[in-house]
């Protein structure tokens, strides 16, 4: 971690002169939005180079710009509001924009495989990723819903562009859902508008702190809070893919293109996570002993269901589907802890879940492209002769999402778990165990097929190359972050104070 | 000891130098078969070179040195162990050297000698161990040995020899398609029947740490650090007696003496170990494993009546039957003589119709040691018991002596003729003088008459027991096993010596015949024709003759010697003619001794008179056959069949065996796998339902397997309306949950 | 025991001793996966003996009772995550340190693990991968017996499940891969009760009072825990979760099911890898986090951990007679062996709380029986498989009726089968019998009715004598080919035979590293 910082200071330090640049003559409102802004402004270039040339550099150049912008301005020095105190950028938004952009930065990697139309592509990529950060800063509920268009929107016509037939199915299903998500999500808006007259969060937290302060008299208010409270969880939910709208996410991803899929598994869903974290910690911050149990469930549920489920697919694809749905399970075993530690250990948990399935979805993806199908167990055996790299590599994310030593996966299942146990919920932490261990059916599946399987054909598989650079990238990360855990967590113990200080 | 050499020599050379035969044997196979001899031989005058230190205290090194748990290694030097040391050391040279004429012709002789050599080295450890546990570690690895040398001949491809009067079992453990296997059978029955013995023993040892905390039997030190020895002090006997564990602990400690000296009711294994080398037979019979057990009972007589402390000692031989030590001590002894005479009887009349030679001297083994038996548990009975436990010493000594001399003959026999049941011989007198003369004096030594040295032994035991039957109802029923049992005796041994020597030869017209045959037979059938070996029986060479010799001449000579051995183990100091006089030959007449004698001599004759009538005076008339049918043919059977004795045992062991593979097929792999399976099976198929409800209700349509679900999932139309509808309603259902929830955690419903 | 120019030696490294060894592996793993199938094997065999070296001077240049903290000695800590932003919060570390019983296992560890690579030269196939897990899985079995802390503890722990899981999967036999799952599925679920039984404790460690505050910082660390003197019935539940843990691996009769199918079905590396180590590392485990760490609670449970010792021993011996596949006999075998580990801990927790000294010294006998029980045992049924291994090359097959005449054909063979099966039963004079009588002296005077275990060795006689008789001794078939052995391949046994006999004539070769931290341990441990 230590290295990070001053890595950022140095190059803070480098770039003074034009940070100050910058600062002359860019209004202090956009500042901090800057990164999105750029990434706007990106993306309809790539729109339009896209008309004759690939755009992909452009993209490249764009999203390495928006992380020189969160680099160089650093919210501890400078006010971190943007356009009134709409959007904001403090340690737990930087944690998630970091991921996003991360995310943003491998899927465009991937990205070199993609046919169909580029600008198009693009333009809708870099949209979308620039609506993913601010639905991170967002601070006020209708921001947040505005960015929250802004990131869903592309995302229903990327899912839609797949190569095959029924990802017109998925995205259907996709869109619809996400329609419903919406709906619920503007009727909780104006429920909460209702009863407390603003729709910034922090203003909303202290009326729920004097309505939870005396609950006597004020039951209707306190119940449609809550109401609105459900509202919010499952209509950020639907994103996340936690009970009870978890449907679509194996449909749009399996039918997806596998960049796209990645984008969705790895960056959409984070945003999602940090949204309902913003709502419940800083919203309805004092109404925890309602939602922790509500949360509880969510996670219980959450979890059976992705890993019951995983265990049955055939498809590689919709059983990293589901897996993610019970990572999500997991992380939300954190949020039930409302606790320091458990905040923290989402936020490590959705950072290394990001990496892990990021790359998992890439490697398949590009497997599926080679092979041009869909691949199952059967396309898997052998492997580890057909591409022992691959496989190697594959192996070890798969080892890290069950939760094996050596890999990251190992931290943020243990931090987890012990969250829930400082918070008194022994037995969530049980139950998650218990289904990291049942999870193995599933993921020793795909060592078995990899390794222990004779591979029909024994020709070499050659992947293409930059995905699995962007995959080694991760995987690196993943065995990294294990010996130094700290690089990370404790940006996320930082984000996590944020809320309790 | 000699040249002060340090006294576990005795025990490294034969078992390190066991370990030289093979390496021997690459270089040189003659020197490689003498090896054991000499090395014997040098142990043999170590041996020797012992009996001046009769009566120091044992020598000690440390072994294993843990706080609380001292095992020092220490040799005892007290009469019996140095006895039985010199009697083994020196018998085991004779074998050796016979060995190595009788095994000329063998293949892997690596393997014979140093089994050979290390069942000597086992023996030695054994009887001067002053340890229990390495003594334990000595009889083990006897045991061991035994196993080997007994299944030796385990490639034999031959089927096995029949016996012609024999009977056929029909227990599948029985049936053997080749001598080698049966042979191994053997080897492993010996060793496994011996092994129950060794764990019961094992357990009474443990017992005895337990409460004594020491493994020694006399007291010692290791540097500073004194070691308590059992014999030393009495109160350990009190303590086990406390809880009721001292005659436990002994009967356990003698179930190992029951297994290794074949006693009842695990004498079964001993008649089938006849199947190895004669040598074999003779080394286990006559020197050193079945004497373990003999020797290690003596050991906890003398060792429990010096705990307790009662001078045994008699200047004079009087016999005052009264119990001495411990009450629960006189159980004991009581029940090993019980023990031993049944043995001594039961196998006596075994023997009497065994058809194969050397089982024939099995049994007279198994019957001398029950005889031994009974002189001990007579001695634990009796006040003055060192006459009775130094008759049970002279016997061991002297059936040392005289049972080699006759398994060693007897082997010289097998050797010429190449059959080992004794119907098939007979006759043999004229051509194998020599040996006959040695057999006969072995054969009177065994059946105890004077004055061989069978018969010093033998009668003083049967007159012990008559003493002790004077005020003890237990003693007559002993004495009339015993004297039975003499009488059993005699009748097989006459009865052995006319179906071998005596009556009409196959080889009388064979001799004749001989020089035609050869005439007018071309060379390569004369040859096969010695294959057949029906050349005419002769006696061995030198290497195989000395040691009978040597043999005899100690079994007649054998009253010269023995009473300074009771000076030596009574620790008196007498002048021998007066010992001979008085303790070996006046007794006999003396008014309590005279009866016993003429009642053995009864029964001498009772059983050698027919004998000698019916196998040597009618020899050439085939009489000796049994009715077909009546109570004689019964009986007969009975005995052939070793009184269902073996039988029983093989029917259990073959059950044990059926169970533990139905244990496998049943419990292992069906309940345990079972489970495993199950739990898997179980686990698949829910998910397989869950998702089954997943597809048809929540997807909205039906198939098994996902890959089918792709495929489906392409024909969008029907599956966009009808699933999202199901979405929305999984959505809805979801909000009213987690309405639901959240209310019960405000604790309004 | 300790040797100045071997401590001189040892200081001299340019890094700590451990971390070497450790390491050493790791990049060894590395060289062999870029080498491939060309230098793997060299460097395998170069990076093992290494190691058996390091391992040898470690054991001869430290004292078995250091001055570190717990008696400790080499003491390295390194922190992996701090779960907070203030110094004074919660420790994610891994510690590592060595006394008496962990340098015994090392050795023995490093011992098989070399036989290991000696005995792997049947191994063909993408040599590479074969020999970079073999590597990684040696640091994960040296760092079991290294650290001195619960997370880095189980993280070894985890990590030798995974390269075992591939070696069994991968080169094993027909049906491997269902044992390979099955025997990670078994393992990581006791690992995940035992982790549970980590936070147990680890949370109980706050000493959280009356008024619901902790009084102290919690922590992982075995020392730590271990002075903390937390109450026996709060350490039960750790005890418990452990039995699961530790007897999974051991194995004790209900856990026991996954061992015969890996030992089974794994290659012979494989096989002799798991039973010579891997059990051990239960083993371990109960003395060092259950006898070490929390005596108290183990002391409870002493009476029914020796009646499933015991059980298990029978049941063991019993299931072993009716196995017709050489290799299944002698994992039951090793079942068989393992529960007098567990007898010896169990009469050890017994013994020890006790005032009268005899039944401490008895305590004091068992517990070196134990631990010299995993290294003999470690040593013997390693010849053991890899003698059964051979017969599948040199026989054709491993059915124990198939198998026929093998005294005649292949006596060399033969005879290193008769040497192990020998010591395997416990004759006297091998090592087996050492530690089978220190076992049973030290349980008996503690409960004297776990003599009953005698019964375990009566049947394992039985059954070892049965198939010697049926491999060995039987007559030759004449159809069967049987071919005699290579010396290349009898070298790992007859090096492995040469500790057994040793130690059989004399022990202390071993206890004398152990005595003095079962003293200290006797004495109630080493602040």
């Amino acid at each position: 971690m230590l290295q990070l910082a001053t890595f950022a200071e140095s190059l803070r330090l480098l770039l003074t002169p034009l940070t100050n640049l910058i600062l002359a003559y860019i209004p202090q409102e956009w500042i901090m939005s800057l990164p999105a802004i750029t990434l706007v402004i990106f993306g309809i270039i790539a729109l339009v180079v896209g008309m004759r040339y690939n755009p992909l550099g452009i993209s490249f150049i764009g999203v390495l710009l928006a992380l020189l912008e969160m680099v160089m301005f650093d919210p501890s020095v400078m006010s971190g509001y943007s356009f009134g105190t709409l959007f904001v950028r403090d340690a737990f938004s930087d944690l998630f924009i970091y991921i996003v952009l991360i995310v943003a930065f491998l899927v465009l990697m991937s990205s070199t495989l993609w046919g169909g139309d580029k600008g198009a592509y693009n333009f809708l990529l870099l949209i979308s990723f620039s609506g993913a950060i601010w639905v991170i800063m967002a601070t006020d509920l209708v921001a947040l819903f505005l960015a929250w268009e802004l990131m869903s929107t592309p995302t229903y016509i990327l899912v839609a562009l797949g190569p095959r037939k029924e990802s017109v199915d998925g995205a259907t299903k996709y869109f619809v859902m996400g329609l419903l998500a919406t709906m619920l999500m503007l009727f909780g808006i104006a429920l909460t508008y209702g009863v407390t007259g603003t729709t910034e969060l922090s203003v909303l937290s202290e009326f729920v702190n004097t309505i939870w302060a005396s609950p006597v008299g004020n039951e209707p208010a306190a119940y449609t809070l809550l109401l609105a409270m459900v509202l919010f969880i499952v209509s950020f939910g639907f994103k996340v893919g936690i009970f009870p709208g978890w449907q679509w996410v194996p449909d749009a991803y399996a039918s997806a293109d596998g960049s796209v899929t990645a984008y969705l598994a790895g960056g959409s869903k984070k945003t999602g996570v940090s949204a309902l974290l913003r709502i419940l910690m800083v919203g309805f911050f004092f109404a925890r002993v309602e939602w922790a149990p509500l949360i509880a469930g969510v996670a219980i549920l959450t979890m059976v269901i992705g890993n019951v489920l995983a265990l049955a697919q055939k498809d590689i694809m919709r059983m990293l589907a589901y897996s993610s749905i019970a990572m999500m399970g997991y992380l939300f075993i954190g949020v039930a802890a409302a606790n320091e530690i458990g905040m923290a250990a989402a936020g490590f948990h959705a950072f290394t879940h990001a990496i892990m399935k990021t790359a998992a979805f890439i490697l398949i993806w590009a497997m599926s492209f080679k092979l041009t199908k869909r691949i199952t167990y059967d396309d898997l055996a052998g492997l580890s002769k057909r591409a022992p790299g691959a496989a190697a590599m594959l192996a070890i994310l798969v080892l890290s999402l069950a939760g094996m030593p050596l890999t990251v996966g190992f931290w943020s299942k243990l931090v987890l778990f012990q969250s829930a146990v400082v918070a008194g919920m022994w037995w969530l932490a049980l139950i998650g165990l218990l289904n990291s261990v049942f999870s193995l059916g599933y993921y020793l599946r795909v060592l078995k097929f990899t390794y222990m399987e004779e591979p029909k054909d024994d020709s070499k598989l050659n992947l293409p190359r930059i995905p699995m650079i962007a995959v080694a990238i991760c995987v690196i990360a993943v065995i990294a972050l294990f010996i130094f855990p700290n690089v990370i967590l404790d940006y996320a113990f930082q984000a996590a104070q944020l809320f309790f200080s | 000891m000699l040249f002060g050499l340090p006294e576990y020599l005795i025990l490294i050379i034969p078992l390190a130098g066991s370990l030289l035969v093979p390496l021997v044997g690459k270089y040189s196979a003659k020197a490689r078969d003498w090896t054991p001899a000499l090395l014997m031989g040098i142990t043999m005058v170590l041996c020797w070179s012992l009996i001046p230190d009769i009566g120091s205290p044992p020598k000690t090194w440390n072994w294993i040195n843990i706080p609380g748990f001292v095992v020092p290694f220490s040799i005892l030097l007290d009469s019996l162990s140095i006895i039985m040391a010199v009697l083994a050391s020196t018998l085991c040279l004779l074998i050796y050297v016979y060995s190595t004429e009788y095994m000329a012709h063998e293949g892997d002789r690596d393997r014979f000698f140093f089994l050979m050599l290390a069942f000597g080295g086992g023996m030695l450890t054994l009887v001067l161990s002053n340890n229990l546990l390495i003594a334990f570690i000595g009889w083990e690895v006897m045991g061991f040995c035994s196993y080997g040398l007994i299944g030796f001949w385990n490639d034999k491809r031959n089927p096995p020899e029949v016996d012609p009067t024999g009977y056929d079992s029909s227990n599948p453990l029985l049936q053997f398609d080749t001598e080698g296997e049966y042979n191994t059978h053997c080897g492993t029955k010996a060793f496994i029947v011996t092994r129950i013995g060794d764990a019961l023993m094992l357990g009474g040892i443990l017992l005895l740490f337990t409460f004594t905390g020491t493994f020694l039997f006399q007291e010692t030190s290791v540097g500073t650090q004194a070691v308590e020895g059992m014999a030393n002090s009495g109160g350990w006997i009190n303590l086990l007696a406390g809880v009721g564990l001292f005659l436990p602990t002994l009967l356990l400690i003698f179930a190992g003496a029951i297994g290794k000296s074949g006693q009842f009711p695990l004498q079964v294994w001993l008649p089938e170990a006849m199947s190895g080398p004669t040598a074999v037979s003779a080394l286990i019979h006559a020197a050193t494993m079945v004497k373990a057990g003999v020797y290690i009972t003596a050991r906890f007589l003398i060792t429990i009546i010096s705990a307790t402390g009662i001078d045994g000692h008699s200047t004079s031989s009087g016999f005052i039957p009264l119990q001495i030590g411990h009450p629960d001590a006189f159980t004991f002894f009581a029940i090993v003589a019980i023990i031993g005479a049944l043995t001594a009887f039961i196998t006596g009349t075994m023997g009497m119709v065994s058809n194969e030679l050397k089982q024939v001297l099995a049994f007279s083994t198994l019957s001398q040691l029950g005889y031994m038996m009974l002189a001990i548990g007579t001695a634990g009975m009796l006040t003055h018991y060192d006459v009775a436990y130094f008759s049970s010493v002279i016997h061991v000594v002297s059936h040392g002596a005289f049972k080699a001399l006759l398994f060693l003959s007897a082997g010289g026999i097998i050797h010429m003729v190449h059959t080992k049941y004794m119907s098939k011989m007979g006759g043999l007198g004229k051509y194998m003088k020599k040996t006959l003369v040695v057999m006969w004096i072995g054969v009177l030594a065994l059946s105890g008459i004077p004055p061989f040295s069978g018969f010093w032994s033998k009668d003083s035991i049967i007159e012990h027991v008559y003493a002790l039957g004077i005020d003890n109802p237990l003693g007559i029923f002993l004495f009339i096993l015993s004297v039975a049992a003499a009488a059993c005796t005699i009748f097989y041994s006459i009865r052995l010596m006319g179906m071998v020597f005596y009556g009409p030869s196959e080889y009388d017209e064979l001799e004749r015949e001989e020089e035609s045959v050869t005439v007018h037979l071309d060379e390569e059938e004369s040859e096969e024709h010695h294959d057949e070996h029906h050349e005419v029986p002769h006696d061995p060479g030198p290497a195989m003759m000395i040691p009978l010799y040597i043999l005899a001449a100690f079994t007649v000579i054998a009253f010269m010697i023995y009473p300074i051995i009771q000076n030596i183990v009574l620790e008196t100091n007498r002048d021998i003619f007066v010992i001979f006089i008085e303790d070996m030959v006046a007794v006999k007449f003396a008014p309590e001794g005279i009866l016993p004698f003429i009642i053995t001599l009864g029964a001498l004759a009772l059983g050698g008179i027919p004998a000698y009538w019916l196998y040597i005076k009618n020899a050439d008339t085939p009489n000796t056959t049994v009715p077909e049918h009546g109570v004689l043919r019964k009986l007969y059977n009975f005995l052939k069949r070793r009184w269902y004795i073996n039988e029983s045992y093989y029917w259990f062991v073959n059950k044990f065996l059926r169970f533990a593979d139905m244990w496998r097929r049943t419990i292992d792999e069906k309940i345990i796998d079972g489970i495993d399976f199950k739990s898997a099976d179980a686990a698949i198929s829910i998910s397989t339902k869950v998702r089954w409800f997943d597809d048809n209700v929540v997807d909205g349509f039906a198939e098994g397997i996902s890959t089918h679900t792709v495929e489906a999932s392409e024909s969008s139309q029907r599956s966009q309306t009808g699933r999202i509808n199901d979405y929305v309603g999984v959505v809805i259902f979801g909000i009213g949950l987690l309405v639901i929830i959240a209310l019960l955690s405000m604790g309004v419903i | 025991m300790q040797l100045d120019f071997a401590a001189n030696l040892i200081n001299m490294l340019p890094v700590d001793i451990l971390v070497l060894m450790l390491l050493i592996p790791l990049v060894g793993a590395l060289l062999a996966y870029l080498l491939g199938s060309k230098g793997s094997r060299a460097i395998t065999l170069i990076v093992t003996t290494l190691e058996l070296g390091l391992a040898g001077l470690l054991i001869i240049g430290t004292p078995s009772l250091g001055s570190d903290p717990g008696g400790m000695s080499h003491t390295v800590t390194y922190l992996l995550a701090r779960l907070g932003t203030d110094s004074s919060a919660p420790v994610f570390e891994i510690i590592i340190g060595v006394d008496g019983i962990s340098m015994v296992m090392i050795l023995l560890s490093n011992l098989v693990v070399w036989i290991a690579a000696i005995g792997s030269n049947h191994i063909k196939e993408s040599q590479g991968l074969y020999y970079t897990l073999f590597l990684v899985l040696q640091t994960g079995l040296l760092g079991v017996f290294m650290s001195l802390d619960l997370i880095g503890f189980f993280i070894f722990w985890e990590l030798v499940l995974i390269p075992m899981f591939f070696i069994i999967g991968r080169w094993g036999e027909e049906g491997s891969r269902h044992a390979a799952v099955k025997f990670f599925i078994y393992t990581h679920l006791g690992s995940a009760v035992m982790l549970v039984g980590f936070f147990y404790l680890y949370f109980q460690s706050a000493m959280i009072n009356i008024l619901g505050f902790a009084t102290q910082v919690p922590t992982f660390s075995m020392v730590a825990l271990r002075n903390l003197g937390l109450d026996p019935w709060v350490q039960i539940g750790f005890a418990l979760a452990l039995f699961m843990g530790a007897g999974v691996k051991l194995p004790v009769f209900p856990l026991h099911n996954w061992l015969p199918w890996a030992h089974v079905k794994a290659p012979t590396p494989g096989s002799v890898i798991l039973a010579g180590i891997l059990l051990k590392m239960g083993g371990y485990a109960f003395i060092r986090l259950g006898l070490w760490m929390v005596p108290d609670a183990i002391a409870r449970l002493a009476i029914p951990f020796a009646i499933v010792a015991i059980f298990t021993c029978i049941y063991a011996a019993f299931t072993a007679m009716a196995q017709t596949d050489m290799k299944s006999l002698v994992a039951y075998t090793s079942i068989n062996h393992m529960s007098w580990v567990l007898l010896g801990v169990a009469a050890y927790a017994a013994g020890a709380g006790s005032a009268d000294p005899a039944i401490q010294a008895a305590a004091n006998l068992a517990i070196q029986g134990s631990i010299f029980m995993m290294f003999s045992h470690g040593t013997i049924i390693s010849v053991m498989f890899i003698v059964a291994g051979q017969l599948k090359y040199n026989a054709g097959t491993r059915e124990i009726p198939a198998i026929k005449g093998l005294m005649e054909k292949a006596p060399r063979l033969s005879a290193v089968l008769i040497l192990a099966s020998l010591a395997a039963f416990g004759l006297p004079g091998f090592s087996g019998f050492i530690a089978e009588a220190l076992i049973i002296f030290g349980a008996i005077v503690v409960y004297n009715w776990s003599a009953l275990i005698g019964f375990g060795i009566f049947i394992t006689v039985g059954y070892m004598l049965w198939m010697l008789n049926r491999i060995v001794f039987s007559d030759p078939d004449p159809e069967k080919e049987i071919i005699e052995a290579s010396w290349s391949d009898l070298i790992a046994p007859i090096l492995m035979l040469i500790p057994v006999i040793i130690l059989g004539v004399w022990p202390d070769l071993i206890l004398d590293f152990v005595k003095p931290v079962v003293d200290a341990m006797l004495a109630g441990g080493v602040p």
